[in-house]
Formats: structure tokens, C-alpha cells, sequence
């Protein structure tokens, strides 16, 4: 890997304008295809846990379909409804996508493949990751519509509920390895991975991580029986692709995010570095999947009194016992 | 999840048991997730259905080319909703039988009774399940076709058989009677069973 890229690095360094532009439409051209696949991965799953076959008529076990299901979503009519207030209304979905975006660029996906490696990249992560929230908001404002509206108010409140815990419990391996760059938490975890030393540190972590993807259980901002699609009601054609594309960037990045803190990143045996690191984040889709299954939709006193009675106290916890432990040199 | 109401346990309990219960739903998503598809593709694969379905009525065919009507009209009697009728003609040998025997099927709420109370095993429910026309008037079915009426003589051969049992036969009287204060439509119906006993 290290001597392939290599030529491509030296321009890239070189000549810094070519190599963002270059890194930039990889990691857009890798989100389009990760939501193609994750899409096509998401149906079919489910249609394995429901026991039918899924969509199987275009190529084979209907491979294809996520392809035909963005063509059509690139000729839809792009409407816009009289009410909406436009500027709010048509910043939300890019808004929403630039977040999403904007936070790949730490990811450590190899130990050579990454756009850019930043000291303060846990930081970086979360603060860029947050932004979500405002075109959330937006997206909700901005359609003046009540659905909407209730939508994103449930998402805002949602979403600044659990990041509290999940920022918590990511400082515990940030802890441990003494470094807030993610390429540095990878490495510090070449002996053992941060999952059995953080266990409920991973637990909270995953439990938010389902909660800040707006998805089921804690899907409660789009709801579909009782907000009719919460904040993206009003958006049709490339504008509603573009939230189900920061979607699915999202939930690949907290996947992501989870392997570079609890599960060592690209470290594996005797296959490539970023052969685990996708093998790693498609079991942890894999499971969002299979919550998704499997629990029912929360009540949104219950999602509230779960994040701060019950995970931050727990996140706290984890933390103090962390940092204790590293203080008495256990770890 | 931990109730926020009602704290039964302790705070911990609670959260232990609660993690269980969600380990021990995704364990029977999981079992499911392994199990073998059970739906069909429809328009390439098609279900025989089992024998005893109820599908629309139609009039059993014997040795390839017979009915076994008699136009009796039992089945007219006995049907809650009327959504059959017959007419009848004088056939080569001065006989009165079948000429058309016709089913609505809009009508028919597939109770099985006509089936039931045939005294000649002459009709039966099908087991189509595909029954959608564009056409409102392509429900209303003419059942006879080209079926011809089955040789007397065997009939009577039939007959016979079950003649002993006739006292044993006795909760058919009932049915009868009860059969007879709606004889309007066919009048000679309780004689022609008798005819053919």
C-alpha cells in the first residue's frame, strides 16, 4: 500500500490544491457508493430477518437496485413547496451533507489512507459532526410545516442529549492512549484493543452512536407513523438524496469512529489494514441493522430520561474508573 | 429499558436486567435472520393450494365430459345469497335437464353450502385463487360449458348402493323440510330426488 501511493503522495504534497481536491472527491465518490451499498445491505438484511428474499430482480440478488433507486432519485421533479422559508429550506440538506463530509477526513481507514491526520481529531470529529444538528434544525424551521417542525425539534434535543455521553465515553480511550489524534489511538492499540478495557465505555458508545444516527430504536425525529418523515417531509428528488446520503455517511462514520476507538482500527492479522477496518465497520452496520430489527421506537420522555438518567451517569462513571485506573498505572 | 416511573429494583439491577432483555430480543432476530425464506415468488412460482379451499364454484366433471346435474335446485334453496340460477330444457328423450347453470361469483361469499347440499355430487369448490377481471359482468359465469349430462344408467347403478342405509339416512328428512317453504324457484326439486331413489 505504502509503496503504491507513494508517487501519488509526493505530488500530492507537492502541489496541496490537486491533492484536497483529489482526497475530497474520493471521500465523496467513496460516500456515494458506501450509501449505495449500505442501502442495498440495509434491504436486504432486513429482508433476511423477516424471512423473504428481499429485492431480488435487478442483476443478481438484485444487486443493481440501490443503482436504479438513485437514477430515479436524480430525475424526480425537485419541489418546492410555496410555504417554505427558501433560503433556510434549501441550506438544511447541504448543511447536513457538509457535516457529514467534513468529518471523514481524520479517519484513519490505513495506516497510509487518510486525507489528514490532526492532533486534535476526536475533537475535530465530534465538533464538525454536530453541525448535523443545525441543518436538522433547519431543515425542520425552514419547511413550515408542524411534522417538520416536531421533527427536528425531537432531532436538536436528541441529538445534544447523546452526544453528552458519547463524548464521554470516547474520552476513555482518549485517555488511555494519551492522544486526541485518531492515527494515535489506532496505534496505541497494538497490543490490545480498547474494547475489552473500555467495555462499557463501548456500550455507551454504541448506544449513542444509534441515537446520533437517528435510527431505530431512537428514531424518533423521522418517525414515519406519527411525523410522516419528521424533518424531511418537504424535501423531494436530490434534495431528500442528499439526507439520505448524509444518512448513511453518518452512520458509516460513527461505525468508523467506533473501530478507530474500541476496536483497534486497522490492526488484524495476516489481511490488509483496510480490509479489517471495513470488515469492522460492516459488522458494526451490520448491527445498527439488527437493533433496528429487533427493538421497538422509544417514547421521547423515555429517549430523554435514557440519555441523561441513565447513560451519562454511566459515561461519568466509566471515565473516573478510567482515569483512577491510569492514575494507580494499572493500564 | 429502565422505567423511569416505577424503580422497582436498584439502579444497576435495573439497567443489568434491562440489557438482558434487549440481549435476549436480538437473540430471536438472530434465529429468525437463519431461518429459510417462506414467501414465494409470486408471478413465476404459484402454490397448489390445499384440498379443502373454498374457491369459486363450479360443477365437477365426470369421466372427462359429464355433469351431474339433475337442475334439482337444492343448491338454488340453499344458497344464503342466491348467486346461482339455472334454466332448463326438454333433451332428445322428452327428459328435462341442465341447460345452463349459472354463478355469479360477486355475489358468492364461498360458504360451500351449495356443495354441501348437492344430492348428486355435482358441484364442487375450485381451488383458483387468481379471480380478478377488468369487467364486472365477467364474474357472472355460465358453469355447464359443454358438459353433457351423465348417462342415466350409471347413475342408477350409484344409487343403489346407499339404498339400506336409507333409515339410517333419517337427519336428511329435516333438511328437507326445512328446504321446502323456499321452494319457489324450482318446484319439482323434492320430486326428482325421489325419482332418482
Amino acid at each position: 500500500m505504502q509503496q503504491f501511493l507513494q508517487p501519488a503522495i509526493d505530488l500530492f504534497e507537492r502541489i496541496p490544491l490537486l491533492g484536497m481536491t483529489v482526497a475530497g472527491l474520493t471521500v465523496f465518490g467513496g460516500m456515494c457508493v458506501v450509501a449505495l451499498v449500505l442501502v442495498l445491505m440495509e434491504r436486504k438484511v432486513a429482508a433476511d430477518f423477516q424471512t423473504r428474499p428481499g429485492p431480488n430482480r435487478y442483476g443478481p440478488y438484485g444487486a443493481f437496485q440501490t443503482i436504479w433507486d438513485a437514477l430515479k432519485l436524480l430525475r424526480k421533479e425537485d419541489i418546492r413547496p410555496t410555504a417554505v422559508d427558501f433560503w433556510v429550506w434549501f441550506a438544511a440538506p447541504v448543511i447536513v451533507f457538509v457535516a457529514a463530509f467534513a468529518a471523514y477526513v481524520t479517519i484513519p481507514f490505513d495506516p497510509v489512507l487518510y486525507v489528514k491526520d490532526l492532533n486534535i481529531g476526536v475533537l475535530y470529529v465530534f465538533a464538525i459532526a454536530s453541525w448535523g444538528v443545525i441543518g436538522v434544525l433547519m431543515a425542520g424551521w425552514g419547511s413550515n410545516n408542524r411534522y417538520s417542525l416536531f421533527g427536528g425539534l425531537r432531532s436538536a434535543a436528541q441529538l445534544i442529549a447523546y452526544e453528552a455521553p458519547m463524548i464521554l465515553a470516547a474520552l476513555g480511550p482518549v485517555a488511555l492512549a494519551g492522544t486526541l489524534s485518531l492515527r494515535g489511538i489506532v496505534e496505541a492499540q497494538q497490543g490490545v484493543w480498547y474494547v475489552l478495557l473500555q467495555p462499557v465505555g463501548f456500550v455507551i458508545y454504541l448506544i449513542t452512536a444509534v441515537a446520533e444516527t437517528n435510527r431505530t430504536p431512537f428514531d424518533m425525529p423521522e418517525a414515519e407513523a406519527e411525523l410522516t418523515g419528521g424533518f424531511h417531509t418537504e424535501y423531494s428528488g436530490m434534495k431528500f438524496a442528499m439526507f439520505f446520503l448524509a444518512e448513511y455517511a453518518n452512520m458509516v462514520l460513527v461505525c468508523s469512529l467506533a473501530t478507530v476507538l474500541f476496536l483497534g482500527g486497522w490492526q488484524g492479522p495476516w489481511l490488509p489494514g483496510f480490509v479489517w477496518f471495513f470488515l469492522k465497520v460492516g459488522f458494526l452496520v451490520f448491527l445498527f441493522i439488527w437493533f433496528r430489527w429487533t427493538f421497538p421506537r422509544v417514547r421521547v420522555d423515555q429517549l430523554m430520561v435514557f440519555a441523561w438518567k441513565v447513560l451519562l451517569p454511566l459515561a461519568f462513571l466509566n471515565l473516573l474508573l478510567t482515569g483512577l485506573l491510569i492514575v494507580l498505572g494499572v493500564f | 429499558m429502565v422505567s423511569p416511573t416505577r424503580p422497582t429494583t436498584g439502579y444497576f439491577a435495573a439497567v443489568l436486567k434491562g440489557g438482558w432483555s434487549l440481549v435476549q430480543g436480538m437473540g430471536i432476530t438472530l434465529k429468525n435472520f437463519f431461518r429459510k425464506e417462506v414467501t414465494l415468488e409470486y408471478p413465476e412460482q404459484r402454490e397448489e393450494l390445499p384440498e379443502g379451499y373454498r374457491g369459486p364454484v363450479r360443477l365437477k366433471v365426470h369421466d372427462g365430459q359429464y355433469h351431474a346435474c339433475t337442475a334439482c335446485g337444492v343448491c338454488i334453496k340453499t344458497c344464503p345469497v342466491a348467486c346461482i340460477w339455472l334454466t332448463t330444457e326438454k333433451g332428445e328423450d322428452g327428459k328435462r335437464r341442465l341447460a345452463t347453470y349459472t354463478y355469479e361469483m360477486e355475489r358468492c361469499m364461498f360458504c360451500g353450502l351449495c356443495v354441501e347440499s348437492c344430492n348428486f355430487d355435482a358441484l364442487e369448490m375450485g381451488r383458483d385463487y387468481e379471480n380478478a377481471v377488468y369487467e364486472r359482468a365477467l364474474l357472472t359465469r355460465e358453469l355447464r360449458g359443454s358438459l353433457t349430462p351423465k348417462p342415466k344408467v350409471e347413475r342408477e347403478k350409484k344409487e343403489r348402493a346407499p339404498k339400506p342405509e336409507l333409515p339410517a339416512a333419517a337427519p336428511a328428512a329435516p333438511g328437507e323440510s326445512l328446504a321446502e317453504p323456499a321452494a319457489v324457484t324450482v318446484a319439482a326439486a323434492p320430486a326428482g330426488k325421489e325419482d332418482a331413489r
